[in-house]
């Protein structure tokens, strides 16, 4: 036990950022901030899908974070409690996350065609519409947004005090927090495969009203979870190098997030076949229109683009051992699938709004900024609290492992 | 005791602590550890007996792209060259539509060639007569077997009793001249 004392001891006081990166984090916010506003005067519809993209994907990250631990805790897993801090990071961004998707609203008209005036004369005149307007109305898209948001967050704030209670606990205490974090994951999983498949079909779905798919909150789900263990394994990747983890972390731990990050990979190139496969084959005329619009003209490449991203880069380089416990391509392939998961959440939003893709300064000034925002919430989560859950019962597991 | 001049020694141990040591000790004096039998997997086994990395996954490739290659190619020459298909009005080479079976025979191939090579390559299945060289090695014991190449047996047990040896026996070249097994003070 020594051993993990020190280990924990080494991590206690370790700064997970320096000033310069705190500057430059501020002023990326900063720069975002402005973007939105010049452009909501002046390119209005173009920077409510940027807010809505962008809301939608930090949000996913937060919540990757959130479902991670959970299904950690319910399977009694015992390799990644050295790297808890970082999943825990992310988890404690959602309520940081959920402010902005929740201005999303504002945009509404210039987002959901649903939302305009004189469109429930148009719904009520198709039956398939007429019967989605007890569900498509905006009052109840409001009470949901702020439902599924409010659930969440609670969630995230519970599971990360439960966390800090168990840091300061003695003997008993320690596997008494322990089983409440069990019990509130347990929680949270049900509560979460509900929430999050309707608000897939409230934020994303509902942007062509007429258009549905069943797989739609697979794939949204899929983007979400590849993109989230791409966010833990960068992170990983990073502490290590700045030394902070690098201690408790080896080979092993980031050998297992390659492979986490190598099966669901393959798991969102599968979903996003199935879905595609499916539409295509049936040629239905209420479900193909969405993949014409995302198959014609400048949007074709970008539709080429996110497999790619998601899974074809990802499937080459971490097919090999080595690669998967050298940090450097590790921590690359993370990158190239926090990317793809971008485009993948655009390539589902902006066909339905723009009539081409606009992928600028604009764009990358406002992701810069949730970027720099989420940076800045991440570390100071990851400062309040040592590194090592030290009174985690797997942490002498964790810090054991060998894969 | 003069030591033979090939045969193994048979050293059983009670904690993997102990084995892992013993496994050191004796591979830093220059012996050659013929295998190891333990219960459970021990980690960081592999590494203090320098094993090579398995070549399984190269079986693996091997038959994924053999499967890959037989669905492609099955249902490009069925479908499109020898006997095109209008299928829903859609062009015969849509390669999306060979994708599910493209998938899965990969999966297919790759998987069996993976389960066969093992089989193969471990005995499994195969007949043989087994060779008890510890009472307790079907048990709870973790068993050594060192090969004694050039004598130096004396050196060899010693080491193996100062790593923490419950007990050592000899195995020589034929079953049949096996001695018994000699107690050790542990």
């Amino acid at each position: 036990m020594s051993e993990i004392t020190a280990k924990t001891e080494s991590l206690e006081t370790a700064p997970v950022r320096t000033r310069t990166a705190t500057g430059v984090a501020l002023a990326l916010v900063v720069m975002g901030a402005a973007a939105i506003t010049l452009g909501l005067r002046f390119d209005a519809s173009r920077v409510w899908v940027d807010l809505l993209v962008d809301g939608y994907y930090f949000l996913s990250l937060a919540l990757a974070g959130l479902f991670f631990l959970a299904i950690k805790y319910l399977a009694s897993a015992g390799w990644w409690t050295a790297v808890r801090r970082v999943p825990e990071a992310l988890m404690s961004l959602v309520p940081v996350a959920a402010l902005p998707m929740l201005a999303v609203w504002f945009g509404r008209h210039a987002l959901y065609p649903w939302t305009r005036p004189g469109y429930p004369r148009i719904m009520a005149t198709e039956p398939a519409l007429a019967a989605k307007a007890a569900y498509l109305n905006e009052p109840f898209f409001l009470v949901r947004m702020v439902l599924f948001l409010g659930v969440w967050s609670v969630f995230a704030v519970l599971l990360r005090r439960a966390s800090l209670a168990q840091d300061g606990q003695a003997q008993d205490g320690k596997h008494h927090q322990h089983r409440r974090m069990v019990r509130l994951s347990a929680g949270f999983i049900v509560v979460f495969a509900v929430t999050f498949s309707l608000a897939s079909f409230d934020w994303l779905m509902s942007l062509d009203p007429r258009w549905t798919s069943t797989l739609f909150a697979v794939h949204t789900f899929a983007g979400l979870f590849l993109a989230g263990i791409a966010a833990i394994t960068l992170i990983v990747v990073r502490l290590r190098r700045g030394g902070s983890l690098a201690a408790a972390v080896g080979g092993s731990h980031l050998h297992d997030l390659g492979k986490l990050l190598f099966a669901f990979s393959i798991f969102w190139a599968y979903i996003w076949v199935c879905q595609y496969l499916l539409i295509w084959y049936g040629n239905l005329s209420e479900e193909i229109p969405y993949y014409v619009v995302r198959t014609r003209g400048a949007w074709l490449p970008l539709f080429i683009l996110i497999p790619v991203l998601n899974w074809l880069v990802p499937f080459l380089v971490l097919l090999s051992r080595a690669a998967k416990r050298n940090p450097r391509v590790l921590g690359g392939a993370a990158v190239v699938v926090l990317a793809g998961g971008w485009l993948n959440v655009y390539g589902i939003v902006a066909p339905a709004v723009l009539p081409g893709p606009r992928l600028g300064v604009i764009e990358l000034l406002i992701t810069a900024g949730y970027a720099g925002l989420f940076f800045l919430a991440a570390t100071r989560s990851l400062g309040r609290a040592p590194l090592l859950a030290r009174n985690d019962p797997f942490l002498p597991e964790s810090l054991r492992h060998h894969a | 005791m003069s030591g033979p001049v090939s045969g193994q020694l048979v050293a059983s141990f009670a904690g993997e602590t102990e084995l892992l040591a013993a496994v050191r000790t004796v591979r830093e004096r220059g012996f050659r550890v013929h295998d190891v039998f333990t219960p459970y997997a021990v980690h960081g086994l592999d590494e203090a007996l320098a094993a090579p990395r398995s070549r399984l996954p190269w079986v693996t490739l091997a038959g994924a792209l053999a499967g890959l290659t037989a669905a492609v190619g099955l249902q490009v020459w069925c479908a499109v060259v020898d006997w095109p298909l209008d299928v829903g009005g859609k062009p015969a080479n849509s390669a999306l539509a060979f994708l599910p079976i493209s998938f899965e025979l990969t999966i297919l191939l790759g998987g069996l060639a993976t389960a066969a090579a093992f089989f193969w390559r471990s005995g499994l299945g195969r007949r043989f007569e087994p060779r008890l060289a510890a009472p307790d090695i079907t048990d709870d014991a973790l068993v050594l077997v060192l090969a004694l190449d050039d004598g130096r047996e004396g050196e060899a047990r010693e080491l193996l009793r100062a790593a923490g040896a419950r007990e050592i026996s000899t195995l020589r070249e034929t079953r049949e001249t096996r001695e018994a097994p000699e107690e050790t003070a542990a």
